[in-house]
Formats: C-alpha cells, sequence, structure tokens
C-alpha cells in the first residue's frame, strides 16, 4: 500500500468513523425521542396552555377565550383569601419542618448503631411514609373522633373526666391535629435520608475526635453535621417543597375550615378550580406559586452551595 | 322526593312518665315538636333526664348538611335571602343571627362532638338510641324501621337497635327543606336521545317507579302522589303508613333549595359561615362575613342579572312559606 493509498485509507477511516458517530446519536436520540415527546406533552404543554389560559376570562359561565390582559394577575393581588392561605401554608411548613428533622435527626441517632432487631424496628417506623396521605388524614380523623376515637379516651382517662377536644374545629386544636398528622406521617422519611447520611460519616475521624477527648457536642457539630449536611438540607428541600403542597392531610381533616382557617395555597387553588371553576384565575394562581417556589428553590440551592 | 323529615323516640315521647314530668314543667304536652322553641324545650328536658345514655336530639351538624338546615329553618322564621329591589343579601337580618346563635346553643344539649357529625355519624347515633330526635332525609325512617338493610349494598347501615319506636313528623315550623335531590336528564351530546328519553320515561311511569322506590339500595325515596298511597309500600313494616303520609306532607310543604346562578358559591359561604360557627366565633360577625360574601358574588355574576334569577325562582309557591 502506498502513502496515498494509506492516506487515503486513514481518511475513509475517519470518514467512516464520523459517519458511524452520527449513526450512533441518531440512534440515540430516535430511542429517546418517545420519552421526551411525553414529558413535553405532559409537563410542557399544560404549562404553556395554562399560561394562555391565564391570560383568558375562563369560568364556570363565561367561555371568553379573547385576550384578557393581567386582569387575573392583578386580582391576585387584592385576593385577601389567597394571601391567607399562603400564609397559612407558611406557618405550616415554618412549624412542620423543623420538627421533621429534628425528630428525624433524633431517631437516626438513636438507630445509627447495630443493635438486636435493628432493620425491624426501622421498617415499622418507615410505615406511615408508605401510606397515601389522605388515607393518613383519614384515620387521624378516625383517631380524633370526639365519641369513638382512642386519642379522646385517653386523654379522659388520664384527666379522670370526660373531655370533649373538636381536633377539627376547635381553633386552638386544628393547627395541632394537622401537624401531628403531618408530622407522624413524613417524620420517617427524614429518618431514612439522615440514617443513611449517618451510616457514612467518617468513624475514623469519630475515633480520632475521642481520643482526643471531644464532647459529644463538638464532635456532632464540627465532624457529624458538616459530613451529613449535603444529604440534610436536600431532605429538607424536598419536604418543604411537600409541605408548600400540602392538600391530603387537610382535606381529609377539615377541608380547610373551620371557615378558611387551615386553607392552604393547594387547598385554596382547588377551591378556585373545581369548586367555583375560576378556570383562568386559578392558571394565575398556580404561576404566583411556581414563581414563588421557583425563587425560593433557586435562592435555597445557592445558599446550600448545591449549585454554583 | 328528597325532604327533611323529623324522626323521633315515640316510645320515650309515650311513656307516661316523660309525659307529665314535661306537662309540669312546660305547660304543654310533650309531642313531636311543631316549633324550634318547642323543640329546644324537648331536647333540654330528654337530656337532662337521659344523659350520657341518651340525648334529646342529635343532627349531622357538617357545615354541607347544617346549611341545609339553617336555609329551611331561616326561611320558616320569616327570613329573606336577599332584598328583591337591591339584591342585597339580606341573611344578616335579626332572623339570620337567631337561627345562627339557637343552632349553636342547640349542641349544648346534644351529644359532645356532634359539630363534626356527618350523614353516618347522625344515622349511627339515631339507630343505636343515643338520640332522641333527629331530622334528616328519607333513608333514615325506612333504615330506622330495619327495612332493607339485610341487603348486601347496605351493609353499611347501622342495625337499628329501635324497629318500631320511630314516630315521622314535619320538622319544626312545618315547612322542610328539600334538600338538594336527584333528576334525571338526557346529555345534549347523545347520539340516542329519543330512546334516552324513553328510557327515562319508563324509569318514572308510574308501575316501574313504585316497584324502584321500594328497592332497599336505590336510595330513591317516593315521588308520585301514588307511591305514598301504594298498597305493597304500606305494607312493608307496621308503620309505613304514617312514614308515607309525613313524607306525602313534607313533599307538598317542602321548600325549594335557593336556585339562581351560581347557587353553589353562596352555598360555600353559608358552609364556611357554619363551620365558623361551630368554632366559636360570633353569629352576628359570621352572619355579616355571609351577607358580604354574598353580595360580592352578586356584583361579579352582575346585580341585574341575578336580580332576573333570583325573582324567577321567588316567584315559585316553594321558594317561601307562605307565614
Amino acid at each position: 500500500m502506498t502513502a496515498v493509498d494509506s492516506g487515503i485509507s486513514r481518511r475513509s477511516h475517519g470518514l467512516n468513523h464520523r459517519l458511524s458517530l452520527a449513526a450512533d446519536r441518531q440512534f440515540k436520540y430516535l430511542i429517546i425521542a418517545p420519552a421526551i415527546l411525553v414529558l413535553l406533552l405532559i409537563g410542557l404543554f399544560p404549562l404553556i396552555y395554562s399560561l394562555v389560559v391565564s391570560f383568558q376570562g375562563l369560568t364556570m359561565t363565561e367561555e371568553d377565550t379573547s385576550f384578557a390582559g393581567f386582569t387575573n394577575y392583578a386580582r391576585l393581588f387584592h385576593d385577601l383569601r389567597l394571601w391567607q392561605a399562603l400564609a397559612h401554608t407558611a406557618i405550616i411548613t415554618a412549624v412542620a419542618l423543623p420538627l421533621e428533622l429534628l425528630l428525624g435527626l433524633l431517631m437516626a441517632q438513636l438507630f445509627v448503631d447495630r443493635m438486636p432487631g435493628r432493620q425491624i424496628f426501622v421498617a415499622l417506623l418507615v410505615l406511615p411514609t408508605v401510606i397515601s396521605p389522605i388515607v393518613a388524614g383519614a384515620n387521624w380523623a378516625l383517631l380524633f373522633d370526639v365519641r369513638f376515637g382512642p386519642i379522646t379516651q385517653i386523654l379522659s382517662f388520664i384527666a379522670g373526666q370526660p373531655v370533649t377536644i373538636l381536633w377539627t374545629l376547635n381553633p386552638y386544636f386544628v393547627y395541632p391535629g394537622i401537624l401531628i398528622c403531618e408530622i407522624w406521617q413524613w417524620t420517617p422519611f427524614m429518618f431514612l435520608l439522615l440514617l443513611a447520611a449517618l451510616s457514612n460519616v467518617d468513624q475514623s475521624q469519630l475515633e480520632a475526635s475521642e481520643i482526643d477527648g471531644a464532647s459529644y457536642w463538638r464532635k456532632f457539630f464540627k465532624i457529624v453535621l458538616p459530613a451529613i449536611w449535603p444529604v440534610m438540607t436536600i431532605a429538607c428541600l424536598i419536604r418543604a417543597l411537600d409541605l408548600v403542597r400540602i392538600f391530603d392531610i387537610i382535606w381529609a381533616l377539615t377541608q380547610g375550615g373551620p371557615g378558611t382557617m387551615s386553607e392552604t395555597i393547594s387547598i385554596y387553588t382547588y377551591v378556585q378550580g373545581f369548586s367555583d371553576f375560576e378556570t383562568s384565575y386559578t392558571a394565575a394562581i398556580a404561576f404566583l406559586v411556581i414563581v414563588l417556589l421557583t425563587a425560593i428553590v433557586t435562592f435555597a440551592l445557592k445558599r446550600m452551595e448545591i449549585v454554583r | 322526593m328528597d325532604v327533611f323529615v323529623l324522626y323521633y323516640r315515640k316510645d320515650i315521647f309515650g311513656d307516661p312518665q316523660n309525659q307529665s314530668e314535661f306537662k309540669a314543667k312546660y305547660g304543654y304536652d310533650l309531642a313531636a315538636p311543631k316549633t324550634w322553641k318547642q323543640f329546644d324545650d324537648i331536647g333540654n328536658f330528654l337530656t337532662d333526664k337521659y344523659k350520657p345514655k341518651m340525648y334529646g336530639a342529635g343532627f349531622f351538624r357538617q357545615a354541607p348538611y347544617a346549611q341545609f338546615m339553617f336555609q329551611e329553618r331561616f326561611r320558616n322564621e320569616g327570613g329573606k335571602f336577599f332584598d328583591p329591589e337591591t339584591m342585597k343579601a339580606t341573611i344578616n337580618s335579626d332572623i339570620g343571627v337567631k337561627v345562627l346563635t339557637e343552632m349553636r346553643d342547640e349542641n349544648k344539649f346534644m351529644p359532645p362532638g356532634v359539630e363534626t357529625w356527618g350523614f353516618v355519624e347522625n344515622l349511627a347515633a339515631f339507630l343505636s338510641g343515643t338520640t332522641a330526635m333527629t331530622i334528616s332525609w328519607p333513608p333514615y325512617g325506612r333504615w330506622a324501621a330495619g327495612y332493607g338493610t339485610d341487603e348486601k349494598a347496605l351493609a353499611w347501615v347501622p342495625k337499628s337497635q329501635i324497629a318500631g319506636k320511630v314516630g315521622y313528623a314535619l320538622p319544626p315550623g312545618g315547612h322542610p327543606e328539600l334538600a338538594a335531590g336527584f333528576d334525571l336528564s338526557v346529555a345534549s351530546t347523545s347520539k340516542n336521545k329519543e330512546a334516552a328519553y324513553l328510557f327515562i320515561q319508563w324509569l318514572n311511569s308510574k308501575d316501574i317507579s313504585t316497584q324502584r322506590v321500594q328497592l332497599p339500595y336505590t336510595l330513591r325515596d317516593p315521588f308520585r302522589v301514588s307511591h305514598y298511597t301504594d298498597p305493597v309500600y304500606l305494607s312493608r313494616w307496621p308503620d309505613a303508613k304514617d312514614y308515607l303520609s309525613t313524607l306525602h306532607q313534607a313533599a307538598e310543604t317542602g321548600l325549594l333549595d335557593l336556585s339562581i346562578l351560581q347557587t353553589d358559591k353562596y352555598e360555600e359561604a353559608l358552609r364556611q359561615g357554619i363551620s365558623s360557627l361551630w368554632a366559636g366565633e360570633d353569629p352576628k360577625a359570621i352572619a355579616d362575613k355571609i351577607a358580604a360574601q354574598w353580595d360580592e358574588i352578586t356584583a361579579k355574576v352582575g346585580v341585574e342579572k341575578q336580580k332576573a334569577a333570583y325573582q324567577g325562582w321567588a316567584s315559585k309557591s316553594g321558594a317561601y312559606p307562605q307565614l
């Protein structure tokens, strides 16, 4: 073979290689195309369609699809009930999240060391997380029942006289009732993630610090916490987003009542959309929530140094 | 016809000792109450005597049900929902505040936790003999008599402990709320409109409907005049005659549910108000808030549009009782 021949051969080999790469890429795109299409259909299309609807005047009785300007968005700022719903959501999140984190961390600390029956205990503790939130709410509604619920009976036994607490109506007990159910169901989620994180803390560092005479709290804040920080912050972010979306538990317990006292943004949006059929306004509310959440999540991720 | 009926324990009411004690205390005979004042007297009397084994009365106090009871009682007391000329809500009149206040006060002689009772909780309490009076739709009367509750589809209905002991009467005020109901209609997009219509006609024909309303699991209440006098139905249980007679009377004196444009939004305001009432808020403040919400809804719908709808509804004979 001459130099020219081998040059031609190398060029044709390179060409074949590039063609082969192109064919590979095309094949890869072809393979993932159906999944992308489905994601676009069920994700992006409704998002854009909702945005369009939010600029219209669609209600139960008006099929007005003409451009209504920013009427619905302007209405958001005058809707006191909307901002009250956001406040209710913020209160639930601000109380439930730290409690779930603290309890989950305490539980994880208890179970991080080997002990007899640990796997069984962990499996039992995680059970509340696997049931549907609406079922959890319905069960707690029964537990709180004044006539037949065990909680009332236990409290009456302790008090030595009949106790009547309307957990779903008494303004002093509505939020505690919701929070008890919510924390009961989702603390195990925190527990599981933090248990995994604690299990991966460098033991040699802990042993070295023990030899150096470090106290428990010093070890915790200087070694354990930094080690579990990434997992903890992600867990908190996930739970915070879930808490902002909270619906099922509250719907099963109070349906946002009494009045609108426990109405969260999800419940208010549902009421506007599927009870009052204020379709365009509901879309505007949804976008307000998207904007707020995006801002919060972006800020949180930057603060957590997870994204640069 | 879906209509509220007062169910009461005729054995308790008919007890000679109860009768003499009640008459001595209140000065009139113990009988099914015709006014809400009488209802309160009887409720207090029976609760004082029998609790905790039994209470004078129990209702489904959950807001979606209680708002129907409010609508009925408000109108029986002489209340009007709106000013027909201005369409301003008048639900916060003295009558509205009075009704809300009395509803709240009546909970005191009802079982603890009655504010959380729905349809089933109230049913269970009455059928177990925990309450001496209740108001509800017609199925309570059949199930209290034990009719049809052996059917598998009705396995969820608690077994009646009071069969043969239940009396039937119009609720206090004498004009019960029709309180929702059922209807059959043909979809405008149906490909078989005529067949659908003829099927409905067949379902509601005299012979077929008479059978339907006696099927335990259909929840179909008597609605034709002939149903109330059907010999087979009359023989279903010993007190069926009184039951059907009361249903007939209730159907003739019943009050139409408020039916205007976007009625559900007005009722939602009522529901929220009632749940706030159980939470301890002031009845006057609640009534004012409901009225303000109603005015807001009317403004959104359009005052003139809503006025036309309201006047159309109010002109019907069952809209407001002739007091």
